[in-house]
């Protein structure tokens, strides 16, 4: 289904779909949380999450890439589990507390920093455009998607030490590009 | 900043990103209808973006082939490369040169002038030149032209370095005057190599000849050869040419006779006008009393001696050259030596280009056998290098096919 219709069909808050949103998206949810938590429950329980997300979300929101939309959320989402989860492994009462803390705040939002990681991201996006298709591909697919290397080499078509090399050219390259733009020291 | 703020601030990068690296994502197909749907062939992009993991394979495809062609050069050519310096250095070392220094006969270390056949018509040598010609003449057309059973004390041929006259006289030109340097070249083979070279050395101390250079090479895996510039008594060498028939078989004999009066005459002038002039000086040295023309005439009569030596030097070098014939030879062992032929028919041609093919070919798989047997460590080098890129390339086959 056209991922226009499936939107449409979210604003007439129809049920069909979150099917048809997990029948298009949810291996793609799936694979992203499973890349980040690296636990089959949890990743199961984020794509849920990501469908509630998405059918809360739209409406009011409609967007113009329900895939992007979709990874975004499903990405955010796994984050969030991730650092939960490195929270309480770390077995620490300090930690968990500044977690609860953390969701109070958080909806107090500090302005200051979102304007930040709003000019991070603007200047990721630069960065981005200064690379090639292939390789912005390999930076997305890593970082963004947290693909393995042997994923990315199948996808390319490139092999698992090139991908590896490349990789450790695009970090310098962005490093240098963070650097001058004193992102870091 | 931490990578924590970093990949939230990932996580909310334009949708064109996110969509380019999705763009070929197979997760998009997670099942059959849905990958036939035309949702997603309606999107141009992803179409586009697919095709590209496909030209970068078929570029890996190229580049591999490239590199594996040169290293297949590279191996070769080393290989050869190699070969051919082992095969040189053994070569070398094979190599056995004897000296023969021959007891009162002067040795001469002066370089052996070349002759072009420059001959000079002028001075009635007109015949010889054209005897030799012809004779060369007759080597292009059947290298086998070996006269072995010439008979003996017959009429010679250009093969010698008399003028024959009109009239049948034979001329020698040394009782003309003439100043004439004979070379002559022979190309022999033979079956019995020892024998042939005992037989050479033989003949030149029978007609008082002496050896310029002698050397005898005789690589382990090859037939030997030797090779020779023996200095001949002009006057003794026709008897040894002759000598030379007779020991094994001539595939090849050029004789050229190099006509030098002129030069030689023109020497010996020059050389008897500055012996009167040093003469001169001399009368003149001992009637002067000034110091400033003694010191003249001695810078005078010193130059004109070095100009003596000089000419002096000249002439003995011509007279070796002219008493003393170059003949150089070359000696290879075969286990066949050349058939002699007469004119043929034209079955006759083609029954022996049929024969000789095939003794060519015999010839080649022969030299190939030896090759074989004498460079085994290095083929077997080669076989396992070869074996092992095979090895390689078949691992990455498969790796590729398991990948996809």
């Amino acid at each position: 289904m056209e991922d226009n219709k499936i939107i449409d069909l979210f604003f007439k808050r129809s049920e069909q779909a979150i099917s048809e949103l997990s029948a298009k998206y949810g291996k793609l949810c799936e694979k992203i949380a499973r890349n980040i938590l690296n636990n089959a429950s949890d990743a199961e329980e984020c794509v849920n999450d990501t469908y509630l997300g998405v059918w809360n979300s739209i409406p009011p929101n409609h967007p113009d890439s329900l895939s992007a939309y979709v990874c975004r959320i499903a990405r955010n989402l796994s984050l969030k589990r991730y650092q939960y989860n490195t929270a309480s492994k770390r077995n620490s009462i300090y930690d968990t507390a500044l977690e609860e803390l953390e969701e109070c705040i958080a909806s107090a939002k500090d302005v200051e920093g979102e304007v930040e990681s709003a000019e991070l991201t603007k200047t990721i996006e630069q960065f981005l455009d200064t690379l090639s298709e292939r390789d912005r591909v390999i930076f997305m697919r890593r970082y963004y998607f947290s693909d393995a290397y042997a994923d990315i080499a199948l996808q390319t078509g490139l092999s698992e030490k090139n991908v590896s090399v490349r990789l450790t050219r695009l970090r310098s390259k962005l490093r240098n590009y963070l650097k001058e733009r004193d992102y870091i020291v | 900043m931490n990578t924590k703020q970093f990949s939230e601030a990932l996580s909310n990068v334009n949708d064109k990103y996110i969509n380019e690296a999705l763009a070929p994502d197979e997760l998009l197909q997670p099942q059959e209808e849905i990958s036939t749907n035309d949702v997603l062939t309606a999107q141009a992009a992803p179409a586009k973006a697919a095709q590209t993991p496909k030209k970068l394979r078929t570029h890996l495809k190229v580049w591999r082939a490239i590199a594996i062609a040169a290293c297949a050069i590279l191996v070769i050519g080393g290989g050869l490369a190699a070969w051919a310096a082992l095969d040189g250095a053994s070569y070398k070392r094979a190599d056995s040169y004897r000296d023969y220094e021959t007891s009162g006969m002067p040795s001469y270390s002066g370089t052996t002038p070349s002759y072009n056949g420059a001959y000079d018509s002028k001075d009635g040598m007109a015949y010889e030149a054209e005897a030799a010609g012809e004779y060369e003449y007759a080597m292009d057309e059947e290298v086998s032209f070996i006269p072995n059973e010439q008979p003996a004390g017959g009429k010679d041929s250009g093969m010698t370095g008399n003028v024959i006259t009109d009239d049948g006289a034979v001329l020698n030109p040394a009782e003309n005057g003439l100043k004439i340097i004979y070379t002559a070249y022979i190309n022999m083979e033979t079956t019995q190599f020892d024998e042939s070279v005992r037989q050479i050395e033989e003949l030149a101390k029978k007609n008082n000849a002496y050896f310029e250079m002698a050397g005898v090479s005789s690589a382990s895996t090859y037939y030997r050869s030797a090779s020779y510039v023996v200095r001949v008594p002009a006057d003794q060498l026709d008897s040894f040419l002759e000598g030379a028939q007779g020991i094994c078989t001539v595939t090849s004999l050029q004789k050229y006779a190099e006509d030098v009066s002129e030069r030689y005459f023109d020497v010996e002038t020059r050389l008897e006008t500055a012996k009167a002039k040093l003469a001169r000086l001399r009368e003149l040295l001992a009637a002067a009393s000034d110091m400033q023309d003694i010191i003249t005439l001695e810078n005078e009569i010193s130059s004109t001696q070095y100009q003596i030596d000089s000419l002096t030097g000249t002439l003995n070098h011509y007279d070796s050259q002219i008493s003393y014939s170059t003949v150089s030879i070359d000696l290879r062992e075969v286990y066949r030596v050349n058939e002699e032929n007469a004119p043929l028919t034209f079955g006759q041609h083609i029954t022996k280009a049929f024969k000789e093919g095939l003794a060519g070919f015999g010839n080649f798989l022969e030299g190939l056998l030896i090759f074989l047997a004498g460079n085994w460590i290095w083929l077997l080098i080669l076989a396992a290098v070869i074996v092992v890129v095979i090895l390689l390339i078949v691992r990455g086959r498969r790796k590729h096919r398991r990948q996809k």
